[in-house]
């Protein structure tokens, strides 16, 4: 397998966008874009103290291409309602802003669940796009890498939320 | 979660017309399961040390990793080929 073209560095996550050919990826150097299918990148300034936050998560609205989330390890989850032009930082309720994972419910786009490690440690919930996050749980065990909410239901009126943790995949009702 | 090391996820990805249908990155390469998690396959022709995984929501079918080096690579067919991108 060949190896080229490289990346934009080393990779935590990465989000597509769900109608445009634009790509994500989050890295230890901050969040990158491409608007040729990966070809080229250029670094997205994100406007928070760090210069360049450990980005931790990439989550694109499925329904709206303009909304974009990312966590980050030391700013808490960022949001741009503008296609990443200007971003603003949505952690009103979180216990710590170390964030590992977020995951956006496919059905309500507006709620969303943000994995939070360290300080306030806990898994928080959304309804309102981030405007308000409330702690629901304490979320998987051990070091988590990703968290996605998958639309299969419960049979308990909600979906599941998936994560990827050092000790393999996990699964949860998304209704505490 | 059988056929699935237990062993650190690194990426997942679920394919968004059909939620049954999802792949995960690890070390170990990538991995698929049509069935919500139960069984998985482990993409043969994949690479492995794999950081990310992605799903076109356009073409479900059409399917990104990158590696840890930071290689990104493309499967056509839901997982069965790879190759790196030019």
């Amino acid at each position: 397998m060949e190896r080229r073209p490289r990346g934009p560095g080393k990779l935590r996550a990465r989000g597509r966008r769900s109608n445009t050919c634009t790509h994500w990826p989050s890295t230890q150097a901050g969040l990158f874009r491409s608007e040729d299918g990966g070809v080229s990148w250029r670094k997205v300034a994100l406007p928070v103290m760090h210069s360049s936050p450990d980005v931790m998560a990439v989550t694109p609205d499925p329904r709206d291409a303009a909304v974009l989330y990312v966590a980050t390890h030391e700013a808490g989850v960022l949001k741009t309602t503008d296609g990443g032009r200007t971003w603003s930082e949505v952690n009103s309720g979180l216990g710590g802003l170390d964030v590992h994972g977020l995951a956006i419910d496919p059905n309500a786009p507006n709620k969303l669940h943000a994995l939070v490690r360290d300080k306030g440690e806990g898994l928080y919930r959304t309804t309102n796009g981030g405007q308000r996050w409330v702690r629901v749980d304490d979320g998987p065990a051990g070091e988590t890498k990703v968290l996605t909410s998958v639309n299969l239901a419960t049979g308990m009126g909600g979906i599941y939320l998936y994560a990827g943790t050092a000790e393999g995949l996990q699964r949860n009702p998304d209704c505490f | 979660m059988g056929g699935l090391p237990t062993s650190t996820v690194d990426g997942f990805a679920v394919d968004p017309t059909d939620a049954k249908v999802m792949y995960v990155a690890m070390r170990n390469g990538i991995f698929r399961s049509d069935n919500g998690g139960w069984t998985w396959t482990a993409a043969a022709n994949g690479p492995k040390n794999v950081a990310a995984v992605a799903v076109n929501a356009k073409k479900p079918n059409e399917v990104y990793a990158v590696t840890m080096d930071g290689v990104i690579v493309r499967s056509p067919d839901g997982g069965a080929q790879w190759a790196a991108m030019r």
